[in-house]
C-alpha cells in the first residue's frame, strides 16, 4: 500500500488533482482509494460521484471515494481501544469524546490518520484530498504530539506505529498555482515537511498559461488575448521557478464539467508519471 | 459615524490587494480611512509605503490613510492576557494543551481582526475602516468568531469534566460518573484530563470578558457594508454564495460582489478570424473562457441579488496607491444593497 497526501493553499485545486491522482492509477489497473480527509469537499463530484460517505463508492474509471466522518471515525476508535466492555450505542458519550478531542492536542488529528493509515491496507493505494498546508502539519504531527503528552499505554504505542508507517508508506505531494501567495505557502509547508514522518512527493503547479510561439503584429483582441497570456505565463514562470521541478498542469479554459476537469488533469498527468 | 466596510472571501482571490485599493479610493474622497489587514503580502506594504508590519495604525504615503497590520500568531496571547486574570494568563500561555488549541483554532485571527475593527471604530477618529478579513473556511469565519470562540471556550467540554456548576473546587471533577469519562481516562489517562481540567478553569476566566466584548463586536456587524471578493475558481465562489445564506441576522447583506481576474467581456463577442495558428487557437479559448465567467456571473448575481463589479485580470502586482486605486470598478463604493449602481455584468 502507498498513501499520498495531496495538499495546498485552499483553492488551488487540490481536490481536481488528487480525483485526476486516483483516475491515472485506475486507468493503470491498481486498486486505488481516494479519500477526503474533511467532509464537504470538491472531491466526490470529480470522482463522478454525487455525495462521499464514510464507506468507499465507486466512482469514474474503477476508482472508489470516501470521506474521513469525524464521528464515525471517532466511535469506530474509541471501540478498538477501549479498555472497558461498551454498551451498544455510545451516542452521547462519543459527543463527549468528540469535545474532549477538540481541545486534546493530537487527538482529533490523530484517529483522522490512523483511520486512513488502518483502512490503507485493502488497497494498492491511498490518495488523500488533504487539509491545507496550513493544516497539514498539525495532523501529520499528532502521533509526536501525544506520545509527548501521554508517555505510555495503548495510545502512545498505536502512536509510535503510526509515525513508522507515515514514514514507509506515505508521500506528501503539493498542489500550488505560480503566484506569490501560493507559492510561498508552499514553500514554507515543504520546509515544515523536514520535521515531519511523511517525506515529500511531487509538486504539483496548476492552473498553467504557457508563452505562445509568436505575438501577432496587428489583430485588435486576438493581440489583446496574446499580450495577456504573454505576460501572465511570463509572470507564472517566474514563480514556477522558485518550487521543485514537477508536473505543469495546464489552465482549463471555459472548463466547468469537474469529471471532465479530472480526466483532462489525468491525461496531463500520465505523461508525467 | 463611521463607515467600516468588511471585504471577505477565499484565500487568495486578491482579498488584501482589494481592500487595499477600496481603502485608497475612500482617502481620496477626503474621508480619514483606516485598513485593517491580517500577514499581508511583502509587495502590498511596499505599495503602501510601509516597511515593517504594526498593530497600532501607521501613517501609509497615501495622505488620509492610515494601516494597521495584525500578526496573526499573537491573537491567542492577546486573547489570554486582555480577558484572564494575571494568574491565570500567566499558566495558560505555558501551558501545552493551549499552544495546541491556539494552533488549530484560526477563528482568533478572525477573532482579532474583529475586536481591533471594534476597537477603532468605537475610537471614532475615523470616517472609514476597511477590513480585510483573515481567509476563513467558509468565508464567514469573519462573523461567526466571537461566538465560534465563546462555543469553545464554554461548551460541552467543560461542562462535562466539571459538572453543571462551575465555580468552586478545581479538583472536584467527577471521572467515575460520566460513561465517557471513565473511557477517556482508560485511554488518555487521569493525568492527562487532570491537566486538560486545569487548562479549561483558567480557559474559562477569560468568559465574562469575551462575552461583554462579542456583544460590542456583534453590534458593530449589523451595519457594516460587505463586499465580497471571487474569481472565476469553483472554491471562491462557493464561498460567496455561503456568503448570502449563512449570514441572516448577523450582517448587512451584501453590498457587491467584485469579481476577480476577469477575461474582457467583449472578447466571448468577437469576430474569430480564420485559420488555425496559435494565437487563433489561443483566443478561441480565451473567447471560451469569457463567455463561462459571464455565465458565472449572471448566476451569482440573480441568485445572490447583488451587483458584480469585475476587476480585469493582469499580471503585474500593483505598484503604488496609483496601482491600487486604478483597480476600484467607478461606481463600486456608491452601489449599495438597495440597487444604485447595476454593477457591470
Amino acid at each position: 500500500m502507498r498513501v499520498e497526501f495531496v495538499s495546498g493553499k485552499g483553492g488551488v485545486g487540490k481536490s481536481a488533482v488528487a480525483a485526476a491522482l486516483a483516475r491515472l492509477h485506475a486507468r493503470r489497473g491498481e486498486r486505488v482509494v481516494a479519500a477526503a480527509m474533511l467532509p464537504n469537499g470538491g472531491l466526490g463530484a470529480h470522482l463522478g460521484l454525487t455525495t462521499l460517505g464514510p464507506t468507499p463508492l465507486a466512482g469514474v474509471d474503477g476508482t472508489f471515494g470516501f470521506e474521513v466522518h469525524r464521528v464515525a471515525a471517532l466511535e469506530e476508535y474509541v471501540r478498538l481501544h477501549s479498555p472497558v466492555p461498551l454498551l451498544a450505542r455510545l451516542g452521547g458519550a462519543i459527543r463527549a469524546f468528540d469535545a474532549l478531542a477538540t481541545a486534546a492536542p493530537g487527538v482529533r488529528e490523530l484517529i483522522t490518520i490512523g483511520k486512513i493509515l488502518h483502512d490503507a491496507g485493502d488497497w494498492d493505494r491511498v490518495i488523500v484530498d488533504a487539509v491545507p498546508t496550513g493544516q497539514l502539519g498539525s495532523y501529520l504531527a499528532a502521533p509526536d504530539v501525544i506520545r509527548g503528552l501521554i508517555p505510555s499505554g495503548r495510545v502512545a504505542e498505536q502512536a509510535t506505529r503510526l509515525i513508522g508507517d507515515l514514514r514507509h508508506s506515505s508521500t506528501v505531494h503539493f498542489v500550488t498555482i505560480a503566484e506569490e501567495l501560493p507559492i510561498t505557502e508552499t514553500l514554507e509547508a515543504i520546509e515544515e515537511l523536514k520535521g515531519l514522518p511523511s517525506p515529500l512527493g511531487t509538486v504539483f503547479v496548476n492552473r498553467t498559461l504557457l508563452p505562445l510561439p509568436t505575438i501577432p503584429p496587428t489583430g485588435g483582441p486576438v493581440r489583446e488575448a496574446a499580450l495577456l497570456q504573454q505576460s501572465l505565463a511570463e509572470h507564472q514562470a517566474a514563480w514556477r521557478a522558485r518550487v521543485p521541478p514537477g508536473p505543469v498542469l495546464p489552465f482549463l479554459f471555459g472548463a466547468t464539467d469537474p469529471v471532465l476537469i479530472s480526466d483532462m488533469l489525468a491525461v496531463t498527468l500520465s505523461e508525467w508519471l | 459615524m463611521t463607515d467600516v466596510f468588511c471585504v471577505t472571501g477565499a484565500g487568495g482571490v486578491g482579498k488584501t490587494t482589494l481592500s487595499a485599493g477600496v481603502a485608497v479610493r475612500l482617502a481620496r474622497t477626503g474621508q480619514r480611512t483606516l485598513v485593517i489587514t491580517v500577514d499581508p503580502a511583502r509587495r502590498l506594504g511596499q505599495a503602501l509605503g510601509l516597511t515593517d508590519i504594526a498593530h497600532d495604525p501607521r501613517a501609509t504615503t497615501e495622505p488620509n490613510l492610515w494601516a494597521s497590520m495584525l500578526d496573526a500568531r499573537g491573537s491567542w496571547e492577546d486573547i489570554a492576557r486582555r480577558y484572564a486574570p494575571a494568574d491565570s494568563a500567566e499558566r495558560l500561555l505555558g501551558n501545552a494543551f493551549f499552544q495546541a488549541v491556539a494552533r488549530r483554532f484560526p477563528a482568533s485571527q478572525s477573532y482579532a481582526a474583529a475586536d481591533t475593527m471594534t476597537r477603532e471604530v468605537q475610537d471614532g477618529r475615523w470616517d472609514a475602516v476597511v477590513v480585510d478579513t483573515p481567509p476563513s473556511a467558509g468565508g464567514v469565519e469573519f462573523f461567526t468568531a466571537p461566538r465560534d470562540l465563546l462555543a469553545l471556550i464554554n461548551g460541552p467540554l467543560l461542562r462535562a469534566l466539571t459538572g453543571a456548576g462551575i465555580p468552586g473546587s478545581r479538583t472536584a471533577f467527577r471521572f467515575t460518573v460520566a460513561p465517557f469519562l471513565r473511557i477517556a481516562d482508560g485511554i488518555l489517562g487521569s493525568a492527562v484530563l487532570e491537566d486538560l481540567t486545569e487548562f479549561l478553569f483558567d480557559l474559562r476566566t477569560t468568559v465574562d470578558g469575551l462575552t461583554a466584548r462579542s456583544q460590542a463586536i456583534e453590534r458593530v456587524y449589523r451595519s457594516t457594508r460587505n463586499l465580497i471578493v471571487t474569481t472565476a475558481d469553483p472554491m471562491p465562489l462557493g464561498e460567496a454564495l455561503n456568503f448570502a445564506n449563512l449570514l441572516p441576522g448577523l450582517t448587512s447583506p451584501p453590498d457587491s460582489i467584485l469579481f476577480n481576474r476577469a477575461v474582457p467581456p467583449q472578447w466571448e463577442h468577437e469576430t474569430i478570424p480564420p485559420g488555425d495558428s496559435p494565437e487563433v487557437v489561443n483566443f478561441r479559448l480565451w473567447a471560451t473562457e469569457a463567455a463561462r465567467q459571464r455565465w458565472l456571473r449572471q448566476d451569482l448575481r440573480d441568485r445572490l441579488r447583488t451587483p458584480v463589479h469585475t476587476v480585469a485580470w493582469a499580471s503585474p502586482g500593483p505598484a503604488g496607491t496609483d496601482d491600487l486605486a486604478r483597480l476600484i470598478p467607478n461606481g463600486l463604493l456608491e452601489s449599495g444593497p438597495d440597487g444604485g449602481h447595476p454593477g457591470d455584468v
